[in-house]
């Protein structure tokens, strides 16, 4: 046998091969999920990443949650809105760009929807308790007195101050319609800023169905069944990039004298919303227009809401009546699929 | 093709049989449930038990005390002090999409484990 | 005179070597567009052994064994799928060891399809016992076990036929008489 190759060229070649075998030795990406679930805004809220693998990102979100709860809560003493509302009647109060911006965009939405979804409802869900140890059905004296301090006519939006002013002594602000939309925004937004593209969301019952799933494919939504219990669906909805808000009858209640008092009040009456509705999704790529449209809408009843959904691009609804039919728009019709046998899908 | 190069075909189909039949035997055993509970208390990991077993994990913590029941193959929460005792009523649960949540105490439960097929990734509530 | 017939058959070595190399990566790239019956990533056909063999039935042990190394780091590289080169590198050394040992005992007894099918076969042993380290599970290899086999046997047949056929024509070439 001939010796062939020469001391240098064996060198060349094996150092060529650690180069190659230490490339080896530094593992591909696995795909990780990486996931938290963690109390925020008064609930449970689950993120669930899935091309992405740092638990700072997950700190930066969770954190994120916790600054809008900071400043939006009422039931934090010294959030903004608690001090626009401590403050009703006397002084505007100057805050932050955030909460100014959706503040002014509630409103907006108040009017969009002639006052069935309306912030300033505050004095009414307070004296409800609805979902609190204090809940009671009040008198109606109560309530004719706590209407008056509602109207989200009243609410002053000084853009050059960037300052909210309540009118009447007494009102109050409750942005619990669309403030875990507002989080849901922002937690897209930071997504999108970290190069996530795929990911699910759920805050409270919010679902933000980011970017597809790792296969490409669609991700797959339920839609609460609401004479079931928690987490088991009706049927199922197929998108990407979506977010994904109910309003339901049966999330915050309680029952009095065989009467299902819940949390979601009609601004007319000051009493919970009593109309065919039972439960309505709305489907957006926006969630604070899906959280402010689910909550007007099932005040609005499914004629008007299917109206309004209707003129609004991009947005698409789902309405669950208590006679057990399913009202779909047009746009979500071939995305959904009925899964149980007890409902029907009318139009 | 002649004899040898038949045979040793046949060799390695016969072996390729056996270890398909391996692997279906195999499956077969892994079926079993392999799922676990997970519960936290304000976020963080308290305990974690294997679905399969029967367990009652007492929590008594400032915030309250409950009591969670795993039961071979499903768990719920079987007390709880708090006052309405939502997450009593919540009943059992056996799915990973599942989970059973008391706000007042922080404590929620989760269950870990090979996802079902055809499972969905959330529901809208 | 025995000086420059041993630098005549250096070179004739280095460029039969060179030729074969070249050969193997270009099989390789191309190789990479076949689909394979696996969902796995990086597996894949083993047609390179064409090379493999024939260079068996020429050269000696460390020089193939240089072939398969070369052919797969060059490979990997070009490919840019450095997990791929991990199962070919573990295919490729194993089937070479398999079909060396067979040519060694057996040279003239067994054919070259029978050699190369037993060589294709051993190259998927390699490449799903790396599949199994990756996955940390054996029972992932395991599973694709069966189909890997027959495609082997697919495979090796027809790797055998080229390779068969370029030995005979190799054989009768003045070119290669004295390596």
């Amino acid at each position: 046998m001939i010796h062939f190759m020469k001391c240098k060229t064996k060198i060349i070649i094996l150092s060529f091969l650690f180069i190659f075998i230490c490339s080896g030795c530094i593992s591909d990406k696995e795909e990780k999920i990486y996931e938290r679930t963690d109390y925020a805004l008064g609930t449970i809220n689950k993120i669930k990443i899935f091309d992405h693998d740092s638990k700072e990102l997950l700190d930066i979100l969770f954190e994120r949650l916790n600054d809008i709860e900071n400043k939006m809560s009422v039931n934090i003493e010294n959030s903004e809105i608690s001090n626009i509302n401590n403050n009703a009647g006397d002084t505007p109060i100057k805050v932050s760009e955030e909460t100014f911006k959706l503040v002014k965009k509630a409103v907006n939405f108040c009017e969009l929807s002639g006052g069935a979804f309306d912030i300033s409802l505050g004095p009414v869900i307070k004296l409800w308790g609805i979902g609190t140890e204090n809940q009671r059905v009040p008198d109606k004296s109560e309530i004719t007195k706590a209407l008056q301090l509602t109207g989200y006519k009243k609410i002053i939006i000084d853009s050059e101050n960037q300052s909210i002013f309540l009118k009447d002594k007494g009102m109050a602000l409750d942005l619990g319609g669309i403030a875990k939309g507002h989080a849901a925004d922002e937690i897209k937004r930071i997504l999108e800023e970290n190069n996530v593209r795929s990911a699910i969301i759920d805050l409270g019952g919010n679902i933000i169905a980011h970017g597809k799933k790792t296969d490409g494919t669609e991700w797959k939504v339920g839609i609460q069944d609401p004479y079931s219990e928690r987490n088991d669906y009706l049927g199922i909805l197929s998108v990407s990039d979506s977010t994904i808000v109910t309003s339901g009858a049966y999330e915050r209640f309680f029952i009095e004298n065989n009467v299902r008092y819940h949390h979601i009040f009609d601004g007319k009456t000051g009493y919970p919303c009593d109309n065919e509705v039972m439960s309505v999704t709305i489907v957006s790529d926006i969630s604070e227009d899906a959280d402010a449209l689910s909550t007007a809408c099932f005040v609005l009843g499914v004629e008007e809401g299917m109206k309004l959904i209707d003129s609004l691009p991009g947005t698409g609804c789902i309405f669950v009546t208590k006679d057990n039919k399913i009202y779909i728009s047009n746009e979500l019709k071939d995305k959904f699929q009925l899964t149980s046998g007890l409902f029907t899908v009318i139009g | 093709m002649r004899k040898k190069e038949l045979i040793l075909i046949g060799i390695i189909l016969i072996i390729a049989c056996g270890v398909y039949g391996l692997n279906i035997y195999l499956n077969r055993l892994d079926e079993g449930h392999k799922k676990t509970v997970n519960i936290f208390i304000e976020g963080k990991l308290f305990k974690s038990v294997d679905i399969d077993t029967y367990e009652e994990v007492k929590i008594d913590t400032e915030y309250g005390k409950n009591i969670v029941l795993i039961d071979r193959g499903k768990v719920r929460m079987k007390e709880a002090s708090c006052p309405d005792n939502v997450c009593v009523h919540m009943g059992w649960i056996s799915k990973t999409i599942q989970n059973i949540v008391c706000l007042p105490a922080k404590v929620h439960v989760e269950i870990a484990g090979k996802e079902e097929i055809g499972e969905i990734d959330a529901v809208a509530k | 005179m025995q000086l420059q017939n041993n630098g005549n058959r250096k070179i004739k070595k280095t460029v039969f070597m060179a030729i074969l190399l070249s050969l193997a990566l270009v099989i390789g790239y191309v190789e990479q567009f076949i689909p394979v019956p696996v969902v796995v990533p990086g597996v894949k056909l083993g047609l390179a052994n064409i090379i493999t063999l024939t260079a068996l039935y020429f050269l000696n042990f460390k020089e193939c064994l240089m072939l398969v190394i070369l052919r797969v780091v060059l490979t990997g590289f070009f490919a840019g799928n450095i997990i791929s080169m991990w199962y070919s590198l573990s295919g490729g050394i194993l089937s070479f060891l398999v079909m060396f040992l067979l040519i060694r005992l057996f040279k003239d007894k067994l054919s070259t399809v029978f050699i190369s099918i037993t060589g294709a076969f051993f190259h998927n042993i390699g490449q799903l016992v790396v599949v199994g380290i990756i996955t940390k599970s054996f029972l992932v290899s395991l599973g694709y076990f069966p189909i890997l086999a027959v495609s082997a046997v697919v495979g090796g047949l027809l790797t055998g036929l080229c390779a068969g056929k370029i030995i005979n024509v190799l054989n009768h070439n003045a070119f290669l008489l004295d390596i």
